[in-house]
């Protein structure tokens, strides 16, 4: 006979079935893993991605490769802080699972950290401001001061002690520029050279320093731009001119942009200061993704960064980092 | 021991029956879609990224979404893609962009006559498609209710630059007729082969001129696909064939006009007199110095403001406002100006 | 002894739940052996499934990408043979075949350029300018292209820096270059014939492929230089790691490489005329039929179909041992002593035939046990006349009428004689209710009987008693002689005239006990012999005690056993012997063994063996 121990018995292992059926051949228990999507948002402190070329084609590959989606957002208004954070607030609430974030500079960077309501991972880019909080945020970043360092030594080395620098720079300076700039002039003046900084505002466009070179007659300099938009307009004012030109001993800067470069190979810029945004656009999402799938990352440490001139350009090492493929 | 098997066969059937319901009902609980939608996500593909024309729609593109995201509140999510002069390029970037589930697409096809793969994609998925600058062929575009095209009437774009020349004449034939032959001597900078402007461009720029009388003869042309370097190495090669016979370079595009422009600094000619098309911002750079004698002007914030208009209403599923007139329901074309030197 | 619980507990198991769990355990052990062979096998076939897709894959990139590079070598001899070489390149036409063949390779070609030795530019299509300053001349491959003048040369993928290029715009690119004999006029001379490949073309064939789930493949120069990797950047910043310049050691075929921990399969597939080798790699772990849910599947399908056998089996064991348990519960209602129980009689022959057998047992355990009641019925009923006799009034009241016939006549001497008979006689017939007594109790009864029955019947007839000594102590069945001397009297006396004679002997032989009753009566035909001890039940009659001859030979052979018992003599007009055989056993004994817990004790008198029993009047 059957008894009524059994008949549950039986009742219970045919549940057991049903379960065992649900959990393998449909989707209800056990989900396919789905590749999933990351969205992750990038807020950069610029209102153009012109200097983003390259941290972009980083992000593409590794939003290829991890199954990111970027949204890449610039700002309204270059610099401008308030709507740097209100962005990355925004960013949250329509659901980015981790923010990507170029800080207007080192306090933005702090505040933005400090910020309650930003409750998903951050990403830190291009400051050193932040010691990051290993769980929840990353750091990348270059040595921007050692690589102004570097800018000084060469400086140092090709030109003479008499030749006065000028510093060109925007007049909102971000952290990566002070940080440069302190690094270059640290050198210089350990070396007794006189070092005279130009805003752009101030001055009302660099043209006008240039000619100033001219006439009234400065004499012969070295000018560092210690930005991208800098370097590319002074080299535009160069290239009008080969009296300009012969007035600046050498132009350097930093950057990437494919401006900067050709100025570079025409021999306009002198010399540049690169860095890898390739693998620093990259790595960031990849910091991101690690993130969200709650593994942390201890930080990098400094990418590389390095410093060319001409002939550097086409030289296998350096090919690929300056022209990203793809 | 008949009437109890049946029974146990029921307690069963009924446990299996409660367990798949409860199971069911639960995978049910999906979320609906929003039905009030907060934020728009618009892809687009560019057929080239440096080609200047296109990278200036893609600012004023850009511009655009941001005040438009000021006004209305609502996040707009613009991704523009390059297809590098790659169709297949470009067709990878559609899929991408249909599998990250954008609302709308603008597309800015680099083969005008492969837009079909586009188009099937688009309708399989049912996200209405913008082309902008690179008009597909009618039969395409009539496929499906939700393309659009935001274009310039190519014609009526030559004709004001034919215009552009006519005046000049009109006012002072010396500057152009340099050699004072009678007759003032061009050559053609074309665009690519392929494109439907660069035929129209042509053929009506020329007719303009021949309308309003201004006699002119063509020494030669070529095809520098709206390239400003591959301009720039033509006009040097007739430079060299055609010493001082130029008087007149007449280029379908302002980069092209650059490039012809690059190339007579090189060569230290400064009389030859250039026309371009687009008012890209070097261009207007170029009129602005007196290198260019004029150019089309396609009111590029009026183009891409329409671009995004008809994006952003079909993304959100409104109509599209007033202010965009869509002849046969489908073309924008963008109203042209001239732009030149005031001598 | 919780081992001996276990013991027990085995051995008890019911017949449904062994057989059931005989089945279900074979069909487990069934479905599991055939699920893990099945996917043993699957699985190995599917890996060597992808193995194999994976290389046909491979061989049809291979092909591709050996299309690819035929084809622009191709366009390259087109260019030389077709253009440039025999052909005056101061008329003008070279341009226009050069651009008809640039635009049918437009996908693939970036530019294609004719260079003098001087590194002048002669031809360019599309069009294009050498960058200011460029000096081709000293470019190693320019120089080697212009050595080596018998192939076609393939440089690495580099950036193209030779042409003007527009502001924003960088290409990679892949030159292939040449040295070709131009013709100018009359005069012939080297150059080199320059096609850049454009590095994106070779990228989209490239990219996208997946070799089963994480492979992919990659492109290495002969000297194992990277050419193409999906990874290629991120190997280059040093962020990732390729195994590529020992790969492309290989000889084409496959290998086994060990990567930072993982082992591969690769496989080393050469492109031809470049050199270049195809290294398509799939990460071991790939090979797997797996995914949990995979797994889940089989464990849900071996489940299942266990859960059906088991379903299955529960119901043919149920059918077999249903009848079973019935029949079982059918033995325990007949042990339970409900012997009327009706027995299920079902289910397979067997058990059928077993039903009807117990069913037969059972029916024949009722029967003995009917004959066991009939006999103690019988018994009972015996012993219950014997009682009767005891107290038979007949007897009782001729014989009073005697006695007072005898007072009122003055016979005071032998109305005392008859009393006192009458007393001993209805004393020994009581003997505080025993059935055995001594013969010398026995024979005291009989004495008495026969004296009050001589004077009854007036002297009809003598009597003698003689008895061995030794036999006096034995035991003997009480009321046993005075039936059969009733019936001597009663049936050979009557008609006697005083002359009849009743003789009662007792004597031992052998073990055995003899009393021998002997008349010289009318005596009786074989018939009435037989009659007399088969009468059934007992005529009581009237005037004797009303124990028939039979009841005691019935009880002689119930209490001592079949062999002892009445043996019957008689001749008519002649007389009767009447012989009584007993077993020899002494009256002492008897009482030994009647003692309680001994079963002699039939119905009706349990309560009277061994003690003192109330004497019944």
């Amino acid at each position: 006979m059957i008894t009524k121990y059994e008949k549950l018995l039986w009742a219970a292992y045919g549940v057991v079935l049903v379960i065992l059926y649900m959990m393998s051949s449909t989707d209800l228990i056990i989900k396919e893993k789905k590749p999933e999507v990351y969205p992750v948002s990038v807020i950069v402190e610029d209102s153009t991605d012109d200097n983003y070329v390259n941290f972009r084609k980083g992000m593409e590959q590794a939003a290829m490769e991890m199954n990111v989606d970027v949204s890449f957002i610039t700002l309204y208004d270059s610099g401008d802080r308030k709507q740097q954070q209100e962005l990355a607030v925004r960013e949250q609430q329509e659901g980015a699972r981790a923010l990507v974030i170029a800080p207007v500079d080192g306090e933005e960077a702090a505040r933005l950290l400090e910020d309650d309501r930003i409750q998903v991972p951050v990403v830190i880019l291009g400051s050193e401001a932040a010691a990051p909080d290993t769980r929840v945020s990353a750091r990348i970043t270059f040595d921007y001061y050692g690589m102004g360092r570097e800018l000084g030594s060469r400086i140092v080395e090709k030109h003479g002690r008499e030749l006065p620098v000028y510093v060109f720079s925007q007049g909102q300076q971000g952290e990566a520029e002070q940080l440069f700039g302190d690094g270059l002039t640290s050198v210089l003046q350990a070396d007794g050279r006189e070092i005279t900084r130009f805003k752009r505002e101030e001055t009302g466009g660099f043209r006008k320093v240039v000619e100033g070179l001219v006439y009234p007659g400065v004499g012969r300099v070295v000018i560092v731009a210690l930005d991208q938009d800098s370097l590319v307009e002074t080299a535009g004012v160069l290239k009008d001119s080969s009296v300009y030109a012969s007035y600046v001993e050498g132009l350097y800067g930093r950057g990437t942009s494919i401006p900067a470069l050709n100025e570079l190979e025409r021999g306009i810029v002198e010399g540049l200061s690169i860095t890898d945004d390739f693998s620093a656009g990259y790595l960031a999402v990849k910091s991101a993704v690690r993130m969200i799938s709650g593994g942390f990352d201890p930080g990098q440490g400094y990418l590389a960064s390095h410093y060319i001139e001409r002939q550097d350009l086409h030289r296998e090492a350096y090919e690929k980092l300056l022209y990203p493929i793809g | 021991m008949n009437r109890r098997v049946p029974k146990t066969v029921w307690r069963l059937l009924l446990v299996l029956a409660a367990s798949i319901g409860v199971l069911a009902l639960s995978g049910c609980g999906e979320d609906e879609k929003d039905q009030e939608k907060t934020s728009l996500r618009i892809g687009v593909s560019l057929y080239k990224g440096d080609d200047t024309f296109i990278n200036n729609i893609r600012m004023e593109l850009e511009h655009a979404a941001k005040s438009y995201e000021q006004s209305g509140g609502i996040k707009v999510s613009l991704d523009i893609q390059d297809a590098k002069g790659s169709q297949n390029t470009q067709n990878i970037q559609v899929e991408r962009f249909i599998s990250l589930g954008c609302d709308v697409l603008c597309i800015n096809p680099v083969d005008r006559t492969a837009a079909s793969v586009i188009i099937d994609k688009a309708m399989a998925a049912g996200i209405p498609v913008v082309f902008f600058n690179r008009q597909p062929v009618e039969e395409d575009m009539d496929r499906w209710d939700q393309l659009y095209y935001v274009g310039a009437v190519a014609r009526e774009s030559a004709v004001l630059q034919g215009s552009i020349v006519a005046s000049r004449y009109q006012e002072d034939p010396a500057s152009l007729d340099l050699n004072g032959d009678g007759v003032v001597s061009y050559v053609l900078l074309e665009g690519e082969s392929s494109h439907q402007d660069s035929l129209i461009r042509t053929e009506w720029s020329i007719r303009t001129l021949k309308d309003s009388g201004v006699p002119i003869e063509k020494i030669t042309g070529g095809i520098a696909n709206w390239e400003r370097s591959q301009a720039s190495a033509l006009m040097e090669q007739w430079l060299g064939q055609y010493p001082d016979t130029i008087e007149l370079v007449i280029c379908n595009n302002d980069d092209m006009a650059l490039g012809a422009i690059d190339a007579l600094e090189r060569a230290g000619i400064t009389d030859v007199k250039l026309v371009g098309i687009d008012a890209t911002v070097p261009g207007l750079e170029a009129v602005r110095t007196g290198k260019l004698m004029g150019t089309v002007s396609a009111d590029k914030e009026r183009y891409a403001k329409a671009i995004f208009a008809i994006a952003a209403s079909k993304a959100l599923g409104r109509e599209i406002p007033e202010d965009i007139p869509l002849e046969d329901g489908k073309y924008f074309w963008c109203p042209q100006e001239i732009i030149k030197e005031n001598p | 002894m919780p081992q001996q619980k276990q013991k027990d507990l085995i051995r008890d198991i019911s017949i449904r739940h062994s057989i059931f769990i005989c089945f279900t355990v074979s069909a487990l052990v069934a479905s599991v052996l055939v699920g893990v062979s099945l996917y043993e096998r699957l699985s190995s076939q599917l890996t060597r499934t992808i193995q194999q897709e994976s290389q046909v894959l491979m061989g049809q990139v291979s092909q591709s990408l050996d299309f690819y590079l035929r084809t622009i070598m191709k366009l390259s001899d087109s260019l030389y043979y077709g253009v440039i070489k025999n052909a005056d390149l101061s008329d003008g036409t070279a341009n226009e075949k050069m651009t008809l063949l640039y635009d049918n390779n437009k996908e693939s070609v970036a530019n294609i350029a004719l260079l003098s030795r001087e590194g002048e530019l002669l031809e360019a299509v599309p069009a294009a300018r050498l960058k200011s300053g460029m000096d081709v001349t000293k470019e190693t491959w320019f120089i080697n292209t212009l050595e080596r003048t018998d192939n076609l040369h393939f440089s690495m993928p580099h950036v193209q820096y030779i042409f003007d290029n527009s502001e924003n715009q960088y290409r990679w690119v892949i030159t292939m270059s040449r040295s070709v004999e131009i013709t100018q006029g009359t005069a012939t001379y080297q150059g080199v014939l320059l096609v850049d490949i454009s590095y994106d073309s070779l990228k989209q064939l490239l990219d996208n492929v997946a070799l089963g789930s994480g492979g992919y493949l990659y492109l290495a120069s002969s000297s194992g230089e990277l050419i193409y990797h999906p990874k290629m950047q991120l190997i280059d910043a040093g962020l990732e790691t390729e195994n590529n310049l020992s790969a492309a050691r290989h000889r084409d075929g496959n290998y086994r490489e060990r990567v930072r921990g993982e082992t591969r399969d690769i496989t080393v597939k050469s492109v031809g005329y470049t050199g270049w080798k195809i290294i398509g790699v799939t990460p071991e772990q790939t090979f797997d039929l797996n995914t949990l849910k995979t797994r889940l599947f089989l464990v849900f399908v071996c489940s299942f179909f266990l859960y059906l056998l088991a379903l299955i089996n529960s119901f043919i064991s149920s059918r077999i041992t249903t009848p079973i348990q019935k029949l079982e519960k059918s033995v325990n209602a007949l042990e339970a002593g409900e012997l009327d129980t009706e027995v299920y009689i079902g289910g397979s022959y067997e058990i059928q035939h077993l039903g009807r057998s117990i069913r037969d047992m059972a029916e024949r355990i009722q029967e003995l046990m009917r004959d066991i009641v009939a006999e103690h019925e019988s018994k009972r009923k015996s012993e219950f006349d014997t009682l009767q006799s005891q107290i038979n009034p007949h007897f009782l009241y001729n014989t009073l009428d005697i006695i007072v016939w005898m007072v009122e006549n003055e016979q005071k001497q032998e109305a005392v004689k008859v009393v006192t008979a009458l007393a001993r006689f209805f004393r020994i017939s009581l003997s505080r209710g025993r059935s055995i007594i001594p013969v010398r109790d026995e024979l005291e009864h009989v004495r008495n009987y026969l004296m009050i029955q001589q004077m009854r019947f007036k002297n009809k007839f003598t009597y003698r008693i003689e008895a061995e000594p030794g036999t006096l102590g034995m035991a003997s069945l009480k009321l046993m002689l005075q039936p059969l001397v009733e019936n001597a009297i009663y049936h050979g006396m009557e008609f006697m005239d005083g002359d009849g004679e009743i003789l009662v002997e007792v004597k031992q032989d052998r073990g055995r006990l003899e009393f021998a009753i002997c008349d010289n009566g009318l005596g009786m035909t074989e018939e009435q012999v037989d009659s007399l001890l088969k009468d059934t039940p007992h005529v009581h009659s009237g005037r004797g005690s009303g124990i028939g001859v039979k009841n005691v030979n019935e009880r002689i052979r119930l209490y001592f056993g079949e062999e002892y018992g009445l043996v019957i003599r008689s001749e008519p007009d002649e007389g009767t012997r009447i012989r009584i055989l007993l077993p020899a056993v002494s009256w002492e004994e008897v009482l030994e063994r009647e003692k309680p817990g001994i079963s002699q004790a039939t119905p009706g008198e349990p309560a009277e063996s061994g003690s003192a029993g109330g004497g019944k009047p």
